[in-house]
């Protein structure tokens, strides 16, 4: 007990003491009723102040757990723990340079999807959509950013450090996964009623970023700001329907474990030079390949395998042999 | 008698007990590490008051957050406006909590209970 619980309940010491008396009294022979009465009375008040206790503290526990659970999906898991366990200290300027593996995605024309649907309908199709897309994020251990209408950004490497490569992986196998649970919702959405097959533009980009408390003292947002964000961002704006692209600095990270295309130049805005970037294939390359169809001809074409300049060379080739391809 | 006036922090409720005009004011949060230290020096000078007969005293209470430490001072509060009121002093308490906060208004009426000092109950619109 410390100095100050000591003196709060000094009341309760003095009943103690009066009790102490009381029963070395009862020694000598002496028997004060109206003392005892006074002690039960005491008590009896202890014990009425103690349950009116007990029942605030045990309600307060359970607003508590309440709000902890509505603060759960606010924020992203990973930084909910922190803030919960008091390691996350809720402070504005309290930022660190961290390198982190940075992921965009959109859909495709929402804007049109949108017009299409009435309100009710759209934040069905939307939260259904980011239901889903969120599972996953959670599943490789991401940190959801934010939800920017129907754009998601997430980062891995903060809270939580593993490894460069380990973010990065993580990160991609995660659009991956993210685009094959795509597929798997068309058919879902369809039987709903839209006909259109929804697809999202993903971008993954890596470097050293800002990390931690913006904003205000009033309102803060756990966020990320730098100069891989911005290229994470301007990546996925060139991304075509379902295609992840990744940065050159990413790509360094996975290119042993995740079959991508060859570096494709991109004038991207804010950025003075055309910046490399690379599509993913698939893990497994020898599962998945990209599809072509127009004009009756069906063509099979692995980017981890041909690069662009190869493929165009082969066609070439075929068809001034007449081969059929 | 003199008038005593404690700034509010943000742990602790402003205070300000004036015997000139019969009144204590508390307002704000009350959660401080030890509450014993900030309302102790209150309550010595509340019983140092109602040492003389006939006295008067109006209190106005006004707790957004309040916690377990604080309210068994506050029920040490009571407990001497009770005996005050008892003795024959006027005593007058009113409490007040933010409108929809039940918490607060269950705290206030569960710490009034069997007490037959006049007080009131009021609900503070924003």
């Amino acid at each position: 007990m410390t100095v100050g619980e000591k003196e709060l309940f000094w009341r309760e010491r003095q009943l103690l003491e009066r009790s102490k008396q009381l029963l070395e009294a009862q020694a000598d022979g002496f028997i004060p009723t109206a003392e005892y009465q006074k002690l039960i009375d005491s008590y009896a008040e202890l014990l009425a102040e103690l349950s009116k206790l007990t029942r605030r503290s045990d309600k307060t526990l359970t607003r508590l757990n309440e709000l902890k659970l509505k603060l759960k999906r606010y924020v992203s898991p990973p930084i909910y723990k922190r803030i919960t366990s008091g390691q996350e200290m809720v402070e504005i300027n309290k930022t660190r340079r961290v390198k982190l593996s940075i992921f965009y995605s959109d859909i495709v024309g929402f804007t049109l999807h949108s017009r299409d649907m009435e309100g009710e309908a759209l934040s069905t199709f939307l939260n259904s959509y980011l239901e889903e897309m969120t599972n996953i994020i959670n599943k490789h251990g991401g940190t959801l950013d934010k939800y920017i209408g129907d754009a998601i950004m997430v980062f891995f490497g903060d809270p939580d450090f593993s490894s460069d490569e380990d973010h990065a992986l993580r990160c991609v196998r995660m659009a991956l996964e993210m685009r094959s649970r795509l597929k798997e919702m068309h058919r879902y959405w369809f039987e709903l009623g839209y006909a259109n097959p929804l697809h999202i533009r993903m971008g993954i980009a890596t470097g050293y970023v800002s990390v931690g408390n913006f904003g205000s003292s009033e309102r803060l947002d756990y966020t990320i700001i730098g100069s891989p964000v911005n290229l994470a961002s301007r990546i996925q704006d060139q991304a075509g329907e379902d295609e992840i692209l990744i940065s050159h600095t990413t790509w360094a990270l996975v290119k042993d474990t995740i079959p991508c295309s060859e570096a494709i130049y991109m004038n991207l805005k804010g950025f003075s030079q055309a910046e490399p970037a690379h599509a993913v294939v698939a893990e497994d390359s020898d599962d998945t390949l990209e599809i072509l169809e127009d004009a009756g001809y069906c063509l099979q074409y692995n980017p981890a395998k041909l690069s662009l300049e190869e493929l165009i060379r082969e066609l070439s080739k075929r068809v001034q042999s007449d081969d059929p391809i | 008698m003199e008038k005593m006036r404690i700034s509010a922090s943000k742990y602790t409720p402003e205070i300000i007990y004036d015997p000139a005009t019969y009144t204590l004011s508390i307002e704000g949060e009350s959660w401080p590490e030890n509450a014993f230290d900030i309302y102790m020096p209150l309550l010595e000078k509340l019983e140092a008051y109602f040492r003389k007969p006939g006295q008067s005293l109006k209190v106005d209470v006004m707790l957004d957050l309040m916690n377990t430490s604080s309210r068994i001072m506050y029920r040490e509060l009571i407990n001497l406006l009770q005996r005050a009121h008892d003795e024959g002093h006027s005593v007058e308490m009113k409490w007040f909590y933010q409108a929809g906060d039940e918490d607060m208004q269950e705290d206030w009426e569960e710490l009034m209970e069997d007490c037959s000092l006049p007080y009131h109950i009021v609900e503070r619109e924003e």
